[in-house]
């Protein structure tokens, strides 16, 4: 017996200590109900707001409707008008720009940042609140905070700048360093949530390796890459999901409130294309086809993730 | 052979079906006005900008004083126009659209061509509770006005006007501009400025700024003999031979730099903060100006451009929505809003220019204005008579002219453009989307 079927045995005796009389159907339907109710509330909000939004978005992906009137079916006319909108292929380029430039490094920062405050130091404590301050800020309030920070006149980049003796450079209008200056702000946004789901990984790694690893003489960086890394990589593929579907859709309430998709579309990702399709030209049939193709996106990207993650965890 | 399998692909599919039939029909708004609109109910219920709000809670318990037993509620739309139109559809499915809506120049057409909006010509034909067409000033009735019907009453004669910051004229040595000045003074003074306070100082806002205000640039399109849409041509024209002198005017404070510099982020305080000498803005602006500025400070007129009114303006508007059951409340409301000394006496120490012609020239707007800036009163009785409105647009290629504008902009300030090739390809796109 492994240790795996022990606990199993172990748990199952102590959740049913009198389940011996029943028999195996009256046991399997009592826990089916039970399993139900519970996931009720949350599968109502889930089939309400996602899954029943989704369906009719795809359907109306059928129609030319601009709120207002009656909606007219058109047949796959708009899939069509996708295949011909270059601004539709330049905005989701700006996407994939989004996801390569912001999911990497908040994985990479986010770990490094969970391990240091993982760690038992003095003033930990302060580090851990001060690095969970983003949590409480919106997107509103970050992006007025960033964009003084960017202000070539009044932040403290453009200051840094003068006293170097530099020319000022005005990052947000900037068709080459607007997007990657909303990803930081992104980056700093996403932090939190990423250092809390690492945080949890580091938990559960057991603290005997460690010590295995000290007595074969493996150093900090070495136990860091071949120890803690290794054993996160649940954690990893979890944090790498959700950031991806933070990079693709959570790009519309920063570039709209920073940038308003420019300068020169440079930072209008497929989310917000699909927006202004949608509430500027009333396009909402055609807003529907864009949203339909991020969605596919998502679901290949997370598809992907998960056969590279079997391959290599097999 | 029917499978399980097959029954549940089937139950599926009818769902989806249902639900998508089911959500299609929700959607659709129908178009046709409501039936009951000549009912003079009691209640009514208006949707107005968030800023306005607590200005119309004040006119609506007004009203309620004069006209007993009725209930106006005010509440509060977005600012924004995307929010604002989705607000609109959600009230509209949930059947709850109010029965006054504040209603856009620029989302006249679109709201109308979808039957939103009531037509209140045949009313105000007839004088119908003392409201009169011929009462307006036309340049601001005629932004409402589709076709043969009018879809709304403008609330407010707002016209372009300059600020002016006297204590930087006189610390930086430049002579305060006058009345009559031309789109040259302006530049000159602005590089004056710029150039005496060695760059601490802009001369002037860029007036233009990221291109979404029309009024900033359309008086000096027409100016040139250009316009943004010829309606006797049906095409965009505003790239031809006057309306590239006109873009390579309004771009000179960007192109040579004395102006503040082009920013997606509008900053709306350097003229409070003392950091530009000179700002072009709307009247609506004047009161917030007046809360904020601590130094010497007045107003002008817009300069004239190549000898011709440089001022343009514009208004929302009060519509009566086409599913209102209460029409009839509802321009009840509007007639007394309108009046000498209903609504308007209320408003006018808000900051509101009648925009009727009895109201600009004798409204309690000229007795009640408060002493800064000194030049308020004589401005804004030059502007309004010489505001030069836009013409309309196809209402399904109006929501794309603004951001086709700003590409121009961004393509010409940031990249280096020519002026003649951002605004010609910009008019190209346009012309193309014509139907």
């Amino acid at each position: 017996m492994t240790v795996l079927e022990t606990k199993r045995g172990v748990g199952a005796e102590r959740r049913h200590p009198r389940s011996s009389p029943r028999t195996k159907s009256t046991y399997r339907k009592s826990d089916a109900v039970s399993a139900w109710l519970l996931l009720a509330p949350a599968l109502i909000l889930f089939i309400t707001f996602i899954i029943i939004p989704t369906i009719v978005g795809f359907g109306l992906s059928f129609y030319e409707w601009n709120f207002f009137d009656t909606p007219a079916f058109i047949g796959v006319a708009n899939f069509v008008k996708l295949a011909t909108d270059s601004a539709a292929w330049a905005s989701l380029g700006v996407t994939l720009m989004f996801v390569l430039l912001g999911v990497i490094p908040t994985i990479a920062i986010g770990f490094m940042l969970a391990v240091l405050i993982n760690a038992n130091m003095p003033g930990v404590g302060v580090l851990r609140v001060l690095y969970f301050v983003p949590v409480v800020l919106s997107v509103a309030v970050s992006a007025v905070l960033w964009a003084f920070i960017y202000d070539p006149r009044q932040g403290p980049i453009g200051a840094l700048l003068r006293v170097l003796g530099l020319p000022p450079v005005d990052i947000l209008n900037s068709d080459t360093l607007a997007l990657p200056a909303l990803v930081i702000m992104m980056i700093w946004l996403a932090l939190p949530i990423v250092i809390i789901l690492y945080l949890a990984g580091l938990q559960r790694v057991p603290e005997d390796i460690y010590s295995a690893a000290a007595l074969d003489g493996a150093g900090p960086w070495r136990t860091l890459w071949q120890i803690t890394w290794p054993n996160v990589a649940s954690t990893t593929f979890v944090v790498a999901i959700l950031q991806i579907v933070n990079y693709v859709a959570s790009s519309l309430d920063v570039s709209l409130i920073m940038t308003n998709g420019g300068p020169l579309g440079a930072t209008t990702a497929l989310s917000l294309y699909a927006y202004r399709q949608a509430f500027s030209n009333q396009d909402v049939g055609y807003a529907s086809v864009l949203s339909v193709l991020q969605l596919v996106i998502i679901v290949a990207i997370i598809g992907l993730g998960r056969l590279v993650t079997r391959r290599f965890t097999r | 052979m029917v499978t399980k399998k097959n029954v549940i692909a089937r139950i599926a599919a009818l769902s989806v079906a249902a639900m998508l039939a089911a959500g299609l029909a929700a959607c659709s708004g129908g178009g046709k006005s409501g039936d009951s609109g000549d009912k003079a109910g009691k209640d009514i219920l208006i949707g107005m900008n968030s800023g306005l709000v607590p200005q119309f809670q004040r006119y609506a318990k007004e009203f309620e004083k004069t006209h007993k037993g009725f209930k106006v509620t005010v509440k509060a739309v977005p600012d924004a126009q995307p929010d604002y139109i989705q607000q609109l559809v959600t009230q509209g499915l949930s059947k709850s659209l109010p029965d006054i809506i504040f209603n856009y120049d620029t989302l006249n057409q679109t709201l109308n061509a979808n039957h939103l909006l009531y037509d209140i010509k045949p009313w105000l034909d007839e004088g119908h509770d003392g409201l009169k067409a011929s009462a307006f000033i036309p340049a601001f009735l005629d932004q409402y006005k589709v076709g043969k019907t009018i879809t709304g009453l403008p609330v407010s004669a707002d016209t372009g006007v300059v600020t002016i910051h006297n204590t930087l004229f006189e610390k930086y040595g430049v002579p305060v501009p006058t009345a009559d000045w031309t789109m040259d003074d302006m530049y000159a003074a602005a590089k004056a400025i710029t150039d005496k306070s060695g760059g601490k100082v802009f001369g002037i806002k860029t007036p233009i700024g990221d291109g979404s205000a029309v009024f900033t640039f359309y008086p000096t399109l027409i100016a040139y003999g250009s316009n943004l849409y010829d309606p006797d041509t049906k095409k965009f024209i505003f790239a031809n031979e006057g309306g590239l002198k006109a873009w390579k005017e309004l771009l000179l404070p960007y192109t040579e730099k004395f102006g503040t510099p082009y920013s997606l982020a509008t900053n709306t305080t350097l003229f409070e903060s003392n950091q530009d000498a000179m700002g072009v803005g709307s009247t609506a602006g004047i009161a917030g100006l007046r809360a904020k500025m601590t130094d010497a400070w007045d107003v002008l007129p817009m300069p004239t451009v190549n000898g011709k009114s440089g001022t343009g303006g514009g208004s929302y508007s009060l519509s009566i929505s086409a599913k209102s059951d209460n029409k009839e409340g509802a321009y009840q409301f509007m007639a007394w809003f309108y009046s000498t000394d209903g609504g308007m006496k209320t408003a006018q120490p808000d900051g509101v220019i009648p925009p009727t012609k009895e109201g600009i020239s004798d409204g309690a707007w000229m007795t009640e204005a408060p002493a800064v800036p000194p030049s308020f009163v004589k401005t804004i009785k030059a502007s309004v008579p010489k505001a030069i409105l836009p013409n309309t647009i196809p209402d399904d290629v109006q929501p794309k002219v603004v951001p086709a504008l700003q590409t121009a902009l961004q393509q010409v300030v940031l990249k280096g453009e020519s002026i003649e090739k951002a605004y010609t390809a910009a008019q190209d796109q346009l012309n193309a989307l014509l139907k």
